[in-house]
Protein backbone atom coordinates (compact mmCIF):
# COMPACT_ATOMS: atom_id res chain seq x y z
CA UNK A 1 0.00 0.00 0.00
CA UNK A 2 1.31 3.67 -0.65
CA UNK A 3 2.76 5.91 2.27
CA UNK A 4 0.06 8.58 2.62
CA UNK A 5 0.79 11.60 1.21
CA UNK A 6 3.33 14.10 2.89
CA UNK A 7 1.63 16.69 5.75
CA UNK A 8 1.88 19.65 2.87
CA UNK A 9 0.04 17.76 0.60
CA UNK A 10 -2.51 16.67 2.82
CA UNK A 11 -3.42 20.06 3.93
CA UNK A 12 -3.05 22.23 1.06
CA UNK A 13 -0.57 24.93 0.42
CA UNK A 14 -2.29 27.92 2.14
CA UNK A 15 -1.94 27.21 5.57
CA UNK A 16 0.48 29.36 7.58
CA UNK A 17 3.56 27.34 8.13
CA UNK A 18 3.34 27.44 11.89
CA UNK A 19 -0.17 25.72 12.07
CA UNK A 20 1.84 23.38 9.70
CA UNK A 21 4.27 22.54 11.97
CA UNK A 22 2.18 22.59 15.06
CA UNK A 23 -0.24 19.54 13.02
CA UNK A 24 3.28 17.98 12.41
CA UNK A 25 3.20 16.24 15.49
CA UNK A 26 -0.36 14.03 15.35
CA UNK A 27 0.50 13.72 11.22
CA UNK A 28 3.60 11.42 12.86
CA UNK A 29 1.68 9.81 15.21
CA UNK A 30 -0.85 8.53 12.78
CA UNK A 31 1.68 7.62 10.59
CA UNK A 32 3.49 5.15 13.33
CA UNK A 33 0.56 2.80 13.97
CA UNK A 34 -1.36 0.75 11.93
CA UNK A 35 -5.12 0.97 10.62
CA UNK A 36 -8.27 0.87 12.01
CA UNK A 37 -10.34 -2.60 11.06
CA UNK A 38 -12.46 -0.93 8.17
CA UNK A 39 -15.18 -1.81 9.96
CA UNK A 40 -16.98 -3.60 12.93
CA UNK A 41 -18.28 -6.80 12.04
CA UNK A 42 -21.62 -7.59 12.84
CA UNK A 43 -20.92 -10.51 14.29
CA UNK A 44 -19.09 -8.77 17.03
CA UNK A 45 -21.78 -6.10 17.54
CA UNK A 46 -24.63 -9.06 17.65
CA UNK A 47 -22.38 -11.01 20.46
CA UNK A 48 -21.59 -8.21 22.77
CA UNK A 49 -25.77 -6.62 22.37
CA UNK A 50 -26.40 -10.64 23.86
CA UNK A 51 -24.26 -9.78 26.60
CA UNK A 52 -25.82 -6.61 28.28
CA UNK A 53 -29.07 -8.55 29.31
CA UNK A 54 -30.64 -7.99 32.56
CA UNK A 55 -28.65 -9.65 35.39
CA UNK A 56 -30.93 -12.61 36.61
CA UNK A 57 -32.35 -12.57 39.76
CA UNK A 58 -30.79 -15.04 42.37
CA UNK A 59 -33.19 -18.24 42.40
CA UNK A 60 -34.28 -19.00 45.84
CA UNK A 61 -32.09 -22.06 45.57
CA UNK A 62 -28.94 -20.25 44.83
CA UNK A 63 -29.66 -17.95 47.78
CA UNK A 64 -29.87 -20.83 49.98
CA UNK A 65 -26.81 -21.70 48.69
CA UNK A 66 -25.02 -19.03 49.65
CA UNK A 67 -25.97 -18.69 52.85
CA UNK A 68 -24.88 -22.52 53.32
CA UNK A 69 -21.30 -21.06 52.52
CA UNK A 70 -21.87 -18.09 54.62
CA UNK A 71 -22.24 -20.21 57.47
CA UNK A 72 -19.03 -22.89 56.16
CA UNK A 73 -17.09 -19.67 55.72
CA UNK A 74 -17.99 -18.30 59.21
CA UNK A 75 -17.26 -21.91 60.81
CA UNK A 76 -14.38 -21.75 58.90
CA UNK A 77 -12.75 -18.78 59.69
CA UNK A 78 -13.32 -19.63 63.40
CA UNK A 79 -11.77 -22.87 63.34
CA UNK A 80 -8.85 -21.94 61.43
CA UNK A 81 -8.34 -18.43 63.89
CA UNK A 82 -8.50 -20.73 66.60
CA UNK A 83 -6.07 -23.42 65.26
CA UNK A 84 -3.81 -20.28 63.78
CA UNK A 85 -4.26 -17.29 66.06
CA UNK A 86 -1.11 -14.93 66.97
CA UNK A 87 0.84 -17.65 65.50
CA UNK A 88 3.90 -16.76 63.62
CA UNK A 89 4.18 -18.15 59.71
CA UNK A 90 6.79 -19.39 57.96
CA UNK A 91 6.26 -19.80 54.01
CA UNK A 92 7.97 -22.76 52.01
CA UNK A 93 7.01 -21.00 48.74
CA UNK A 94 4.88 -18.76 47.61
CA UNK A 95 3.10 -18.06 44.47
CA UNK A 96 2.36 -14.04 42.59
CA UNK A 97 -1.39 -14.35 40.90
CA UNK A 98 -1.74 -12.28 37.77
CA UNK A 99 -4.95 -10.22 37.21
CA UNK A 100 -7.10 -11.56 33.82
CA UNK A 101 -8.76 -9.36 32.00
CA UNK A 102 -11.79 -9.48 34.22
CA UNK A 103 -9.50 -7.94 37.12
CA UNK A 104 -7.64 -5.71 36.12
CA UNK A 105 -5.66 -3.58 38.15
CA UNK A 106 -6.04 -6.74 41.53
CA UNK A 107 -3.37 -8.69 42.70
CA UNK A 108 -2.33 -11.48 45.21
CA UNK A 109 -0.18 -13.62 46.92
CA UNK A 110 -0.70 -16.72 48.11
CA UNK A 111 2.04 -18.23 50.78
CA UNK A 112 2.30 -22.09 51.22
CA UNK A 113 3.37 -22.98 54.38
CA UNK A 114 5.15 -26.32 55.80
CA UNK A 115 3.13 -29.51 55.97
CA UNK A 116 2.30 -29.99 59.32
CA UNK A 117 3.51 -33.69 60.10
CA UNK A 118 1.18 -35.15 62.45
CA UNK A 119 -1.99 -33.98 60.07
CA UNK A 120 -0.92 -33.66 57.14
CA UNK A 121 -2.21 -29.96 56.87
CA UNK A 122 -0.87 -27.13 54.77
CA UNK A 123 -1.40 -23.15 56.02
CA UNK A 124 -1.93 -21.16 53.41
CA UNK A 125 -1.69 -17.20 53.39
CA UNK A 126 -3.76 -15.23 51.33
CA UNK A 127 -2.69 -11.56 50.28
CA UNK A 128 -5.23 -10.15 47.82
CA UNK A 129 -5.65 -6.51 47.02
CA UNK A 130 -7.84 -4.96 44.57
CA UNK A 131 -11.06 -7.12 44.09
CA UNK A 132 -14.53 -5.55 44.88
CA UNK A 133 -16.48 -6.16 47.47
CA UNK A 134 -19.03 -8.38 46.77
CA UNK A 135 -22.83 -8.50 47.96
CA UNK A 136 -23.31 -9.96 51.73
CA UNK A 137 -24.18 -13.36 49.84
CA UNK A 138 -21.62 -13.58 47.24
CA UNK A 139 -18.22 -15.12 48.06
CA UNK A 140 -14.43 -15.19 46.49
CA UNK A 141 -12.77 -18.59 46.50
CA UNK A 142 -9.16 -19.19 46.17
CA UNK A 143 -9.16 -22.78 44.20
CA UNK A 144 -6.34 -25.16 42.38
CA UNK A 145 -7.22 -26.16 38.68
CA UNK A 146 -7.10 -29.19 37.20
CA UNK A 147 -7.55 -29.94 33.92
CA UNK A 148 -8.23 -26.10 32.72
CA UNK A 149 -11.79 -27.07 35.67
CA UNK A 150 -11.76 -25.86 39.18
CA UNK A 151 -10.18 -28.88 40.68
CA UNK A 152 -10.36 -28.24 44.47
CA UNK A 153 -11.77 -25.38 46.72
CA UNK A 154 -8.88 -23.94 49.21
CA UNK A 155 -11.39 -21.40 50.59
CA UNK A 156 -13.77 -18.51 50.32
CA UNK A 157 -13.61 -14.77 51.83
CA UNK A 158 -14.68 -11.22 51.57
CA UNK A 159 -12.42 -8.61 50.61
CA UNK A 160 -12.66 -5.05 52.37
CA UNK A 161 -10.98 -1.92 51.13
CA UNK A 162 -7.22 -2.41 51.13
CA UNK A 163 -5.47 -5.66 50.98
CA UNK A 164 -6.63 -8.33 52.76
CA UNK A 165 -5.45 -11.20 54.29
CA UNK A 166 -6.97 -14.57 54.87
CA UNK A 167 -5.89 -18.16 56.28
CA UNK A 168 -6.87 -21.32 55.02
CA UNK A 169 -5.66 -24.47 55.81
CA UNK A 170 -5.63 -27.64 52.94
CA UNK A 171 -4.70 -30.94 52.68
CA UNK A 172 -4.09 -30.89 48.85
CA UNK A 173 -0.41 -32.10 47.13
CA UNK A 174 -0.55 -28.73 45.57
CA UNK A 175 2.33 -29.43 43.07
CA UNK A 176 -0.36 -32.14 41.64
CA UNK A 177 -2.45 -29.29 40.29
CA UNK A 178 -2.14 -27.28 37.21
CA UNK A 179 -3.12 -23.59 38.71
CA UNK A 180 -3.75 -21.33 41.48
CA UNK A 181 -7.14 -19.46 40.65
CA UNK A 182 -9.66 -16.93 42.38
CA UNK A 183 -12.90 -16.29 41.14
CA UNK A 184 -16.39 -15.61 42.30
CA UNK A 185 -18.92 -17.89 43.05
CA UNK A 186 -19.15 -21.90 43.39
CA UNK A 187 -17.27 -24.89 41.14
CA UNK A 188 -20.70 -25.65 39.70
CA UNK A 189 -20.66 -22.31 37.62
CA UNK A 190 -17.66 -22.54 36.22
CA UNK A 191 -16.86 -18.80 36.77
CA UNK A 192 -13.66 -17.34 35.02
CA UNK A 193 -10.92 -17.01 37.30
CA UNK A 194 -10.15 -13.21 38.12
CA UNK A 195 -6.51 -14.09 39.12
CA UNK A 196 -4.54 -16.84 38.40
CA UNK A 197 -0.93 -18.64 38.80
CA UNK A 198 0.93 -21.53 37.03
CA UNK A 199 2.15 -24.16 39.56
CA UNK A 200 5.68 -25.31 38.82
CA UNK A 201 5.37 -29.16 39.35
CA UNK A 202 8.52 -29.09 40.31
CA UNK B 1 -11.42 21.79 30.66
CA UNK B 2 -9.69 20.60 27.45
CA UNK B 3 -11.98 17.93 25.10
CA UNK B 4 -9.78 15.54 26.16
CA UNK B 5 -10.42 15.41 30.11
CA UNK B 6 -13.97 16.14 29.28
CA UNK B 7 -14.33 12.87 27.07
CA UNK B 8 -12.52 10.95 29.70
CA UNK B 9 -14.77 12.06 32.71
CA UNK B 10 -17.50 10.71 30.22
CA UNK B 11 -16.17 7.56 29.77
CA UNK B 12 -15.83 7.56 33.20
CA UNK B 13 -19.15 8.44 33.81
CA UNK B 14 -20.33 5.73 30.99
CA UNK B 15 -18.49 2.96 32.87
CA UNK B 16 -20.06 3.76 36.18
CA UNK B 17 -23.64 3.69 34.43
CA UNK B 18 -22.23 0.47 33.64
CA UNK B 19 -21.64 -0.79 36.63
CA UNK B 20 -25.13 -0.36 37.69
CA UNK B 21 -26.19 -3.08 34.94
CA UNK B 22 -27.22 0.70 32.54
CA UNK B 23 -27.03 -1.51 29.23
CA UNK B 24 -27.51 2.01 27.15
CA UNK B 25 -24.36 3.06 28.76
CA UNK B 26 -22.27 -0.41 27.69
CA UNK B 27 -24.15 0.14 23.86
CA UNK B 28 -22.51 3.24 24.18
CA UNK B 29 -19.45 2.23 25.66
CA UNK B 30 -18.86 -0.28 22.86
CA UNK B 31 -19.95 2.44 20.09
CA UNK B 32 -17.08 4.26 21.08
CA UNK B 33 -14.11 1.85 22.20
CA UNK B 34 -15.01 -1.52 19.75
CA UNK B 35 -12.96 -0.50 16.69
CA UNK B 36 -9.39 0.56 18.73
CA UNK B 37 -10.20 -2.54 20.83
CA UNK B 38 -10.33 -4.62 17.33
CA UNK B 39 -7.01 -2.70 16.40
CA UNK B 40 -5.04 -3.41 18.85
CA UNK B 41 -6.07 -6.96 19.24
CA UNK B 42 -5.50 -7.42 15.33
CA UNK B 43 -2.18 -5.67 15.81
CA UNK B 44 -1.37 -8.60 18.74
CA UNK B 45 -3.30 -11.27 17.40
CA UNK B 46 -2.61 -11.10 13.49
CA UNK B 47 -5.87 -13.19 12.52
CA UNK B 48 -9.78 -11.39 12.08
CA UNK B 49 -11.06 -14.56 13.90
CA UNK B 50 -8.81 -14.28 17.26
CA UNK B 51 -9.05 -10.15 16.99
CA UNK B 52 -12.92 -10.52 17.43
CA UNK B 53 -12.78 -13.29 20.21
CA UNK B 54 -10.71 -11.36 22.13
CA UNK B 55 -12.77 -7.95 21.40
CA UNK B 56 -15.59 -9.97 22.37
CA UNK B 57 -14.22 -11.13 25.38
CA UNK B 58 -12.97 -7.53 26.37
CA UNK B 59 -16.63 -6.38 25.54
CA UNK B 60 -17.79 -9.35 28.28
CA UNK B 61 -15.15 -8.31 31.17
CA UNK B 62 -16.24 -4.77 31.20
CA UNK B 63 -19.71 -5.87 31.68
CA UNK B 64 -18.70 -8.09 34.09
CA UNK B 65 -16.23 -5.95 36.13
CA UNK B 66 -16.99 -2.61 35.80
CA UNK B 67 -17.74 -2.40 39.26
CA UNK B 68 -14.29 -2.99 39.82
CA UNK B 69 -13.30 0.74 37.98
CA UNK B 70 -12.18 3.44 40.41
CA UNK B 71 -11.68 6.71 38.56
CA UNK B 72 -9.04 7.99 41.30
CA UNK B 73 -6.66 5.18 40.03
CA UNK B 74 -6.89 6.12 36.54
CA UNK B 75 -8.73 7.21 33.47
CA UNK B 76 -11.14 5.11 32.04
CA UNK B 77 -9.26 4.83 29.23
CA UNK B 78 -6.53 3.54 30.33
CA UNK B 79 -8.80 1.11 32.72
CA UNK B 80 -10.62 -0.52 29.17
CA UNK B 81 -6.77 -0.73 27.70
CA UNK B 82 -6.16 -2.79 30.50
CA UNK B 83 -9.05 -4.95 30.17
CA UNK B 84 -8.29 -5.27 26.40
CA UNK B 85 -4.41 -6.20 27.00
CA UNK B 86 -5.39 -8.97 29.15
CA UNK B 87 -8.19 -10.52 26.76
CA UNK B 88 -5.92 -10.53 24.44
CA UNK B 89 -3.26 -12.20 26.19
CA UNK B 90 -5.73 -14.95 27.35
CA UNK B 91 -6.43 -15.27 23.60
CA UNK B 92 -3.10 -15.79 22.54
CA UNK B 93 -2.42 -18.44 26.20
CA UNK B 94 -5.83 -20.09 24.92
CA UNK B 95 -4.33 -21.27 21.37
CA UNK B 96 -0.75 -22.04 23.38
CA UNK B 97 0.39 -19.56 20.72
CA UNK B 98 2.22 -16.61 20.99
CA UNK B 99 0.97 -12.86 20.16
CA UNK B 100 2.52 -12.05 17.60
CA UNK B 101 2.71 -8.59 15.96
CA UNK B 102 1.71 -7.00 12.58
CA UNK B 103 5.40 -5.88 11.67
CA UNK B 104 4.97 -2.42 11.71
CA UNK B 105 7.41 0.41 9.24
CA UNK B 106 8.65 2.26 12.23
CA UNK B 107 9.59 -0.53 14.71
CA UNK B 108 9.82 -4.17 12.96
CA UNK B 109 12.17 -5.37 15.50
CA UNK B 110 11.08 -3.82 18.47
CA UNK B 111 11.27 -5.45 22.27
CA UNK B 112 8.22 -5.83 24.58
CA UNK B 113 8.50 -2.74 25.84
CA UNK B 114 8.59 -0.87 22.61
CA UNK B 115 5.59 -3.28 22.02
CA UNK B 116 3.72 -2.07 24.62
CA UNK B 117 4.51 1.32 24.21
CA UNK B 118 3.26 0.58 20.55
CA UNK B 119 -0.09 -1.02 21.66
CA UNK B 120 -0.89 1.70 24.09
CA UNK B 121 0.09 4.23 21.13
CA UNK B 122 -2.16 2.19 18.98
CA UNK B 123 -4.94 2.58 21.62
CA UNK B 124 -4.57 5.96 22.41
CA UNK B 125 -4.76 6.96 18.73
CA UNK B 126 -7.67 5.17 17.50
CA UNK B 127 -9.67 6.05 20.72
CA UNK B 128 -9.58 9.82 19.96
CA UNK B 129 -10.13 9.03 16.17
CA UNK B 130 -13.31 7.79 17.50
CA UNK B 131 -14.62 11.28 19.13
CA UNK B 132 -14.25 12.59 15.35
CA UNK B 133 -17.10 13.75 13.88
CA UNK B 134 -17.37 10.89 11.24
CA UNK B 135 -16.44 13.10 8.18
CA UNK B 136 -13.51 13.65 9.93
CA UNK B 137 -12.20 10.35 10.82
CA UNK B 138 -13.15 9.00 7.51
CA UNK B 139 -11.03 11.87 5.74
CA UNK B 140 -8.19 11.08 7.93
CA UNK B 141 -8.64 6.86 7.96
CA UNK B 142 -8.74 7.41 4.08
CA UNK B 143 -5.69 9.84 4.31
CA UNK B 144 -3.45 7.58 6.50
CA UNK B 145 -4.53 4.09 5.99
CA UNK B 146 -6.08 3.18 2.84
CA UNK B 147 -3.62 4.77 0.18
CA UNK B 148 -5.62 6.60 -1.47
CA UNK B 149 -4.45 10.48 -2.85
CA UNK B 150 -6.15 13.52 -2.16
CA UNK B 151 -8.21 13.79 -5.38
CA UNK B 152 -9.28 10.15 -4.81
CA UNK B 153 -10.57 10.91 -1.13
CA UNK B 154 -12.69 13.58 -3.13
CA UNK B 155 -14.12 11.33 -5.95
CA UNK B 156 -14.39 8.26 -3.65
CA UNK B 157 -16.48 10.41 -1.00
CA UNK B 158 -18.00 12.41 -3.74
CA UNK B 159 -17.45 15.89 -2.55
CA UNK B 160 -14.73 18.80 -3.61
CA UNK B 161 -11.36 18.84 -3.22
CA UNK B 162 -11.30 21.71 -0.87
CA UNK B 163 -13.40 19.77 1.37
CA UNK B 164 -11.65 17.10 1.84
CA UNK B 165 -8.20 19.29 2.69
CA UNK B 166 -10.83 21.58 5.14
CA UNK B 167 -11.74 18.15 7.13
CA UNK B 168 -8.32 17.09 6.90
CA UNK B 169 -7.36 20.12 8.79
CA UNK B 170 -10.06 20.37 11.34
CA UNK B 171 -9.66 16.69 11.93
CA UNK B 172 -6.07 16.89 12.89
CA UNK B 173 -6.32 20.31 14.58
CA UNK B 174 -8.82 18.44 16.41
CA UNK B 175 -6.99 15.14 17.11
CA UNK B 176 -3.68 16.99 18.44
CA UNK B 177 -5.79 18.50 20.95
CA UNK B 178 -7.03 15.24 21.91
CA UNK B 179 -3.59 13.62 21.83
CA UNK B 180 -1.80 16.66 23.70
CA UNK B 181 -0.75 14.20 26.56
CA UNK B 182 0.83 11.43 23.98
CA UNK B 183 2.95 13.94 22.26
CA UNK B 184 4.22 15.45 25.53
Amino acid sequence: MKKPPDLHELLGDDLPEDEVERLRGVDALLRSVPGPPHEIPLSLTHAVEQLAIEPARIPRRRKALALAFAVLVAALAFGVGRWSGGESFDAAWAAELAATADAPGASAVVQVGERDEESGNLELVLDVSGLPPLEPDEFYALWLVEDGEWGATCGYFSVGEGETTVRMTVSYEIREFEAWAISTGHPNEHPPPLLRAEIDAA
Amino acid sequence: MSAAVATAESDSRLIERVAGGDRDAFTELYRRFARPVLAMALRQLGDNGRAEEAAQETFAAVWRSARSYKPERGSASAWLYAVARHAIIDRARQRREPAVEVPEEVSPEAGPADRAEGAWLTWRVHSALEQLPERERAVLELAYWSGLSQTEIASYLDVPLGTVKTRTRTGLSRLSGLLEEVRA
